[in-house]
């Protein structure tokens, strides 16, 4: 048998939280029990603080001073690396849950895309993920699609301003504009924005994808490149606000902007339902808009993590639902101990089963509490659950808040 | 040499001698530690912009500390509440049993003005017994259930076997066997001057334990404090 070749290690990025948190992991095993992934697929692998160990054992070769002394210790196995690569980027969502699940509150999502960033400068990016990683670096989208073809949606709008200066810009993202699915999202946001007289435009072409794959992949520097451009395109716009039907945009936009361009961005950041719940003369309280009665259905809400553990948009979005149906019902697993659809941190483009039988999971939840509609605030939430209701055979209808609103204020 | 001289020579040694080393190693242990994580610290932006900060800082660290930590709110709680509750035990009474007993503040003031660090406390209003065997006996109970999942998860090859790594079968029997020496010598069910030995043991036992911390996942003990904090502040931020 041939030795296998072995690749030099480095870790860059773990910060001194990070590194503490990675040493305070006692694996008492509690954050298996809040990892989706974990309760689909009972392997040791899917554990997140089996991943931690993982990285804590890289972060010992490569950072102690036995590795200075002696510096093969720095050189680890191309085979035993690989298989850590596999589980790394599979098995997780990047959903968060392991943190609210963790005694500590150990984050181990961030050391989970520290590990993978660590990964993927070694080279070891799984094969799907290489090919998804070249597409988002030539088209600037995770689909691969030309630029233009993000003002499809907006054909079907009258007077949109694309790449004008305003107050406002709303960035759709990439699900939201590049898919058909999506476009409703697009589309009714787009409506109610015009509807509130906001003097609003869109980036068009030149809007990037958030940089959010790019984190999930490791590629930090990516990121922070899609970070810069955005940020640079809206304040070129003079725009004061910027509003995002999407949780993951969402996140990064406020959130992880400001780490990743190491300064403050020149506007504020809001989710539409943030903005909907802001605007009492569009949700039925005030209301000058032709709202018919409210919809006749028992409806739940599914908070995106991105957006409620991992963004704090927790009760605008059930203030706005209670407001416009007949009946309101939480599901097991809400607010910030969300349960994940499945369909983040890239386990679709390499467990698409997988990440389907955790969206199944969600649509039981919502079985569960008899819900005839499942609302979400996020494109890729929608379209994995819808997925996962199709597969599950379920009746439920699953749409997004956005849509609700325009079709509640007949506009769509 | 008599059993008394060998008594008097384990005496000095374990209360005298000993407390030098373990202070010593343990200082150097935990400063290396510490100087790892210092390497690590670098400047980086916070969790979005201030005007993006959706509650307090403060608040987050409070609630952290207090509310998030309750059934109601705490995820591990209510999905494996059995854990919850053994661990909480395990840990409130090794805090308990540590500082909040007569036997133990006794001890511990000592070593504080041996290392030269002036105290006056008045022993005698901390919990004295029957309640520090209670409280033993809960430790000692808890750890056992502890050590028990493990074992049982190593056994029976679940996938949180995963987690398991012979480590665990040196710190928590560790942790046992200081707890039982401790309790078998407060309630002196054996003759002295065996009782006097298992005092001995004790003491050695949680010296070495003491040395064993800064350089094994007992450092949780100290970085749970950190991390939890550190978490609160991140809650605060994103208000949640």
């Amino acid at each position: 048998m041939q030795p296998q070749p072995l690749i030099p290690i480095s870790i860059s990025g773990l910060t001194a939280t990070q590194l503490i948190q990675l040493e305070t992991c006692v694996k008492c095993g509690a954050c298996a029990h809040a990892c989706p992934v974990y309760n689909e697929d009972k392997h040791s692998f899917a554990i997140p603080a089996l991943k931690l160990s993982e990285l804590r054992d890289i972060v010992n070769r490569a950072n102690s001073i036995l590795s200075i002394l002696f510096p093969r210790r720095m050189l680890v196995a191309r085979g035993k690396l690989e298989k850590i690569a596999k589980e790394a980027y599979g098995r997780c969502t990047l959903c968060g849950r392991c943190w609210v699940g963790c005694v500590f509150n150990i984050d181990n999502r961030e050391l989970r895309e520290v590990l993978r960033s660590t990964l993927y400068r070694a080279n070891l990016l799984p094969e799907p993920l290489m090919k998804f990683a070249s597409a988002l670096r030539e088209a600037r989208n995770p689909l691969g699609l030309e630029a233009k073809r993000r003002l499809n949606w907006v054909n079907k709008l009258k007077e949109v301003k694309v790449g004008e200066e305003a107050s406002t810009v709303y960035f759709v993202g990439c699900q939201s504009s590049l898919t058909e699915d999506g476009e409703g999202i697009a589309t009714a946001t787009a409506t109610l924005l015009s509807l509130s007289r906001e003097d609003w435009a869109i980036l068009g072409e030149q809007e990037w994808c958030c940089g959010n794959p790019w984190i999930a992949i490791g590629d930090f520097e990516q990121a922070r490149r899609h970070a810069l451009h955005n940020t640079l395109a809206i304040e070129a716009l003079r725009a004061k606000r910027v509003i995002t039907s999407c949780a993951c945009c969402y996140q990064l936009l406020k959130w992880k902007y400001p780490q990743l361009i190491g300064r403050q961005p020149r506007f504020e950041v809001l989710h539409t339902s943030e903005y909907l719940s802001q605007r009492t003369s569009i949700i039925p309280h005030g209301n000058p808009v032709p709202l018919y009665k409210r919809l006749d259905v028992r409806a739940t809400y599914h908070d995106p993590c991105l957006l409620a553990r991992l963004g704090g948009v927790v009760e605008e979005p059930r203030r706005i639902i209670r407001g416009l149906v007949k009946e309101f019902i939480e599901m097991p697993e809400n607010r910030i101990d969300t349960y994940c659809c499945g369909g983040g941190g890239l386990l679709k483009e390499l467990e698409r089963d997988l990440s389907v039988k955790i969206g199944i999971r969600r649509i039981k939840h919502a079985e569960s509490v008899k819900a005839e509609l499942l609302l979400t605030a996020c494109p890729f939430c929608k379209a994995n659950l819808a997925e996962a209701a199709a597969k599950a055979g379920s009746s439920i209808r699953v749409l997004d808040l956005a849509e609700l609103v325009a079709r509640q204020a007949g506009l769509t | 040499m008599t059993v008394s001289d060998v008594q008097l020579l384990l005496t000095r040694f374990s209360m005298i001698d000993l407390p030098l080393i373990t202070i010593t190693v343990f200082a150097v242990l935990l400063t290396l530690r510490l100087t790892k994580w210092y390497m690590a610290w670098k400047y980086a932006q916070p969790l979005g912009s201030p005007g993006a900060v959706k509650g307090s800082r403060i608040s987050g660290i409070i609630l952290n500390w207090t509310i998030n930590l309750t059934p109601p709110r705490d995820l591990p709680a209510r999905l494996e509440p059995g854990f919850y509750f053994v661990g909480l035990t395990m840990h409130l009474s090794f805090i308990a049993i540590l500082l909040l007993t007569k036997s133990h503040i006794t001890v511990i003031t000592g070593w504080l003005k041996y290392l030269g660090i002036p105290i006056s406390i008045n022993v005698n209003m901390f919990l004295q017994r029957p309640y520090t065997h209670i409280i033993s006996a809960l430790l000692l109970a808890s750890i056992t259930v502890m050590f028990a999942r493990r074992v049982y998860h190593y056994a029976t090859k679940s996938p949180l076997r995963g987690l398991i790594g012979s480590g665990e079968f040196i710190a928590t029997p560790f942790i046992l066997v200081i707890g039982l020496t401790g309790l078998l010598a407060a309630l002196r069910v054996l003759p002295e001057p065996f009782t006097q030995y298992l005092v001995i043991s004790h003491v050695i036992l949680v010296q070495l334990f003491i040395i064993y911390v800064p350089a094994s996942k007992f450092i949780h003990g100290i970085s749970a404090f950190i991390v939890r904090t550190l978490s609160g502040v991140k809650r605060g931020r994103l208000g949640v």
